[in-house]
């Protein structure tokens, strides 16, 4: 059953994905065929200048950032359910995205953020000192840890409120950044973002074994012969690191590192040998979708991706929930 | 002289700020199927966490086959014992078969279908459930499960916590049948038990534990006596012989 199972997701995945590229390529204010795709590739001079960029340096790159963020944000959340056996742990349950949030907030007040140049490396380091913050305040258990994030993460957002409240006109770009937006994606922050997902990833898979032990109780995982300590400090520091990477250049997203490990799972069972690809490869349908949806409804200009992630997600994901997996 | 698989020197240890384990030295010879009694809270249950080094030893030296676990990683402790503990949560949708499989993590082999998942599943005689998923079998049925993930660990030593607890008679008796099999070939079975029926019916040897201590150790039928038991758990108990077995008769 699981491998006919998830060779048949891996398979509906992958169609998706393209499929929704092509359409993320061509969707938009500007009209673009298939053709002017395969021209902007194989011979940009053949086709206007405008749309030759247009496919070349907007569409591409924000599709494929689509792409990587939704596979990225997909592995944090698999990674924090795992590593929690909790499957409602996600980056924002544990305030790192929030971290991000407060320090962008903090910055348009203090004058420091500058949408575009200062404000992923503020994001970035706002998300990191609360994960440090986090590991120096919880140190015993996995459950202390959740707590304290849980915690951090009211802190946290209704300090972000207060920087809304203090931060006058610019209140409409944290406002803005905080619903998350694939807007701003550019080649050179796509490098970025690929290199450390793919970091991420090869460090993740390479626990796949690890990351099943740790459903189980600690004494099971421990006496099978896992550090069980060790693994989950390097996963959660890899998560964090990874969901800072993501929240730096695209904002908070909400439910797609929630929703996508479940839907994987539902179909094709705990083992993350599986669960790690199509995980990663649901996010990214995920993403793709909702970028598409969010450029869609209301163009020229474009709804927040965190609006349009949570608001199809939630009841697809209620009714998914209510199905429980056969034998 | 028999041969010891799991030698304790002067353990001490516990929890964080709690020292639970006072000066504790044993020998378990091995083949021998050692039960643990005592009273809660005596100890027995942080003695297995010592010997798979959950808990760090605060003093004194556990050896096991001789290796002195203090300097060894968690994966070749894992080669030398296995660990059943009692009331694993069933949190997760894995099959059977998946979750036998978790007992060769040390082996890096984890694949359900491996011949050494499916003998582990013939042995506990839960081979028909090898596609059910965890979920969705017995109680009975899943600590025979965890059991054939134990075995499939493939451990000389072999320490079980309570395993028998929420088991139907039948199910107790096929367990405790099971693990005396596996000592008559050679394993070390320890195993701690609140049952003194079962005690005496499947142990060779008996540990009872008091306050972190050893009470008393030996073989089953010169520990598991009535003035052991009155001292131990203050209540009175009568030994009975009955078809040449002995049986506790509580009040």
């Amino acid at each position: 059953m699981g491998k006919r199972r998830t060779g048949l997701t891996a398979t509906v995945l992958i169609i998706l994905l393209i499929v929704l590229t092509i359409a993320g390529i061509c969707i938009g204010s500007v009209r673009i065929t298939v053709s002017d795709i395969i021209r902007a590739i194989v011979k940009p001079d053949s086709i206007a200048r405008n749309t030759a960029y247009i496919i070349r340096n907007l569409r591409i790159p924000r599709v494929l950032s689509a792409i990587v963020t939704g596979a990225a944000l997909a592995l944090c959340g698999l990674v924090f359910q795992s590593v929690f056996r909790n499957p409602m742990a996600d980056s924002y349950v544990l305030g790192v995205s929030s971290g991000a949030s407060f320090a962008v907030g903090l910055g348009f007040v203090l004058g420091i953020t500058y949408v575009d140049v200062s404000l992923p490396v503020v994001a970035f380091i706002g998300s990191m000192a609360t994960t440090l913050l986090l590991f120096a305040i919880s140190r015993k258990n996995t459950t202390s840890l959740l707590l304290s994030g849980i915690s951090l993460n009211f802190l946290l957002s209704a300090l972000t409120t207060l920087t809304i409240y203090l931060s006058g006109h610019k209140a409409d770009n944290i406002l803005f950044w905080t619903l998350g937006s694939l807007g701003n994606s550019s080649w050179s922050r796509l490098l970025i973002l690929s290199i450390v997902t793919c970091a991420a990833t090869v460090l993740v898979a390479s626990r796949a074994n690890a990351m099943d032990l740790l459903l189980m109780d600690d004494s099971t995982a421990i006496s099978s012969g896992l550090n069980v300590k060790s693994a989950r400090i390097i996963l959660l520091a890899v998560a964090s690191v990874l969901t800072a990477t993501v929240v730096c250049f695209t904002g908070i997203i909400g439910f797609v590192g929630l929703m996508s490990p479940h839907f994987v799972r539902l179909l094709s069972g705990p083992r993350h040998r599986r669960l790690i690809p199509l995980s990663m490869m649901m996010g990214a349908v995920i993403l793709l979708f909702a970028d598409i949806v969010c450029r869609f409804v209301i163009p020229p200009s474009e709804l927040p991706i965190g609006i349009v992630t949570s608001v199809l997600g939630a009841p697809v994901f209620l009714m998914l929930l209510r199905r429980k997996r056969h034998d | 002289m028999t041969e010891n698989s799991v030698q304790i020197a002067s353990l001490c240890g516990g929890y964080d700020e709690k020292t639970v384990i006072r000066d504790l030295t044993l020998s378990i010879g091995k083949g021998s199927f050692t039960a643990i009694a005592g009273p809660n809270g005596a100890g027995k249950s942080t003695l297995l966490k010592h010997l798979i080094k959950e808990l760090p030893a605060e003093g004194g030296k556990i050896l096991l086959d001789g290796n002195d676990i203090a300097s060894m990683r968690q994966r070749e402790i894992a080669s030398l014992i296995s660990f059943m503990g009692q009331n694993t949560p069933r949190t997760n949708d894995f099959t059977v078969c998946e979750a036998v499989a978790l007992g060769r993590f040390a082996e890096g082999d984890v694949d359900p279908h491996s011949p050494k998942v499916d003998r582990a599943l013939q042995l506990t005689g839960t081979g028909h459930l090898a596609d059910k998923i965890i979920t969705r079998i017995s109680g009975g049925e899943f600590q025979l499960v965890m059991l054939a993930r134990t075995i499939c660990q493939d451990t000389d030593i072999i320490a079980l916590d309570e395993p028998v607890n929420n088991l139907d008679p039948r199910h107790q008796i096929l367990l405790l049948d099971l693990l005396g099999k596996l000592a008559s070939e050679g394993r070390t079975i320890i195993c701690v038990l609140h049952d003194l029926n079962a005690v005496l019916r499947s142990c060779s040897k008996c540990l009872l534990m008091e306050d972190g201590r050893i009470f008393a150790y030996g073989d089953t039928k010169d520990v598991v006596t009535e003035e052991n038991i009155r001292k131990l758990y203050s209540i009175e108990a009568k030994i009975i012989q009955d078809n040449g077995k002995s049986v506790v008769l509580f009040p």
